[in-house]
């Protein structure tokens, strides 16, 4: 019981660009304010894939970012997950279309998918917290409930609403 | 009491097993603490070094391809068991299996013991096969040398003046010390207190400094449980050094009771740990020329 609360609350991140236009960084760079206070919650950046427990992957997965990615992915010790952060790793955003363009996901086992271009760090950090139940279950071994499957749809339209709308999301940043 | 139970007492209860592990823990969390209240930085909570500890038990272990496997794990294993049995040797108040052991060179064996920890980035940064390792062993290798020098020098001032090499007779408590006695304990204490952030393994991996950037160490290749070893035995080790410094230049000294020993070990234990974790982790935090 402890160690399935210590994953919960031990949890060291990776972010990844794989050819973004620097927008997503600038949101998760935003994580380390003291607003959100990441280290009281047990969350942290990572120095090292080998440390990390959730890769957070932003921009188009280019070409030349194929191999790198994957290589980085292999190097996260089990259980592990990925986000998608931003629209372009799931379907390319502005970016689709162009030649060589391919969504992240034919490349990397995609677990949580957060569109937005770019979305707030608050909603960065509710897919965080995706993640995180995803390797509690991982760990333990459990499967989802139709019930908490379909609360999640839900959710993830919601946030996909949210993200079309710009206020809306500068509403839910406040504090 | 049998002297296997004594042993075993030593081991698993005080000063090694529980003792050791809680107050590795509390004195981790504290010089965290201390650091980040001084630097003004957010703070982690209380347990966060033992969720991370658990965490990393059960997650998969993998070394770098290419790896001394065997080196590698026998290292690990090292820097945990070597400090624990350094405890286990350490005349402290209330170690009764340490008052039973009569040997002549039992401070060289607790030296050894407690820099098989310090050393062991240097040799592991070579076993494993990464790149990162092998930088920060080349890094390491002057820093530690020059501080490891310093110990050794403080040490050799005590077994010179107390005339033995053995724990038992350099742990004898000074009824009454003459001036110039008490003069270069202190002196060698305090060059004792300067070094010991060699004896501590490096705190900052770039893992709780909120830092993205890659930092070179012997730690970077290392995933779940080889990870968790180094954290108990950064643990471990901060209580080992400051129980050395306490049995040398301390506690002889303390000639009041059990009590007041106690009082005096723990208090060395606090006050060493803070040290070498200001001394190790604390940075100015930068102010704008204006």
């Amino acid at each position: 019981m402890f160690g399935r609360r210590a994953s919960q609350h031990s949890v060291w991140l990776f972010p990844l660009n794989s050819g973004s236009c620097n927008g997503c960084e600038q949101e998760i760079q935003a994580l380390h304010a003291a607003r959100y206070a990441l280290e009281e919650g047990g969350i942290a950046f990572a120095s090292s894939p080998r440390h990390a427990d959730i890769l957070l992957l932003t921009g188009i997965m280019t070409p030349r970012s194929q191999a790198a990615a994957r290589r980085v992915w292999e190097q996260l010790a089990e259980p592990r997950a990925i986000v998608a952060v931003g629209d372009c790793p799931i379907n390319g955003s502005v970016f689709r279309g162009a030649p060589g363009f391919a969504p992240a996901g034919e490349t990397l086992p995609i677990d949580v998918e957060l569109p937005g271009c770019p979305p707030s760090p608050t909603l960065i950090l509710e897919a965080i917290a995706a993640a995180i139940k995803l390797l509690d279950q991982e760990e333990t071994g459990e499967e989802e409930t139709e019930e908490e499957e379909t609360e999640k749809a839900g959710a993830g339209d919601e946030q996909e609403e949210k993200a079309d709308d710009p206020n809306e999301q500068d509403e839910q940043d406040e504090p | 009491m049998n002297i296997v139970v004594r042993y075993a007492i030593t081991l698993f209860l005080f000063p090694g097993g529980v003792f050791a592990l809680l107050a590795g823990w509390v004195l981790l969390w504290l010089s965290e603490e201390s650091g980040a209240r001084v630097c003004g930085t957010l703070r982690r909570g209380f347990t966060q070094p033992l969720r991370d500890c658990v965490k990393l038990l059960g997650k998969t272990t993998s070394l770098p391809a290419g790896t001394e496997a065997g080196g590698a794990r026998l290292l690990l294993l090292l820097a945990v068991v070597a400090p624990l049995l350094a405890l286990v040797l350490l005349p402290l108040p209330g170690n009764s299996a340490a008052n039973t052991i009569e040997t002549s060179g039992d401070l060289l064996a607790i030296l050894l013991l407690l820099l098989l920890p310090v050393l062991m980035p240097l040799f592991l940064g070579e076993l494993l096969a990464s790149p990162y390792g092998r930088i920060a062993a080349r890094r390491e290798v002057w820093r530690c040398g020059l501080l490891i020098g310093g110990l050794l020098l403080s040490t050799l001032t005590i077994v010179v003046q107390r005339g033995a090499l053995s724990l038992s007779i350099l742990t004898l408590q000074q009824l009454h010390p003459s001036p110039a006695s008490v003069m270069v304990n202190i002196l060698a204490g305090l060059l004792f207190l300067l070094c010991l952030p060699a004896l501590l393994p490096p705190a900052t991996w770039g893992l709780f400094s909120g830092s993205p950037e890659l930092i070179a160490g012997a730690y970077t290749d290392l995933t779940g449980a080889g990870l968790a070893l180094m954290l108990l035995s950064a643990a471990l080790q901060r209580v080992a050094a400051g129980s050395l410094l306490a049995a040398l230049f301390v506690l002889p000294f303390v000639t009041n009771g059990l009590i007041a020993q106690v009082a005096a070990y723990l208090a060395t234990l606090l006050f060493s740990s803070l040290f070498a974790g200001f001394a190790s982790g604390v940075s100015k935090r930068y102010s704008f020329a204006r």
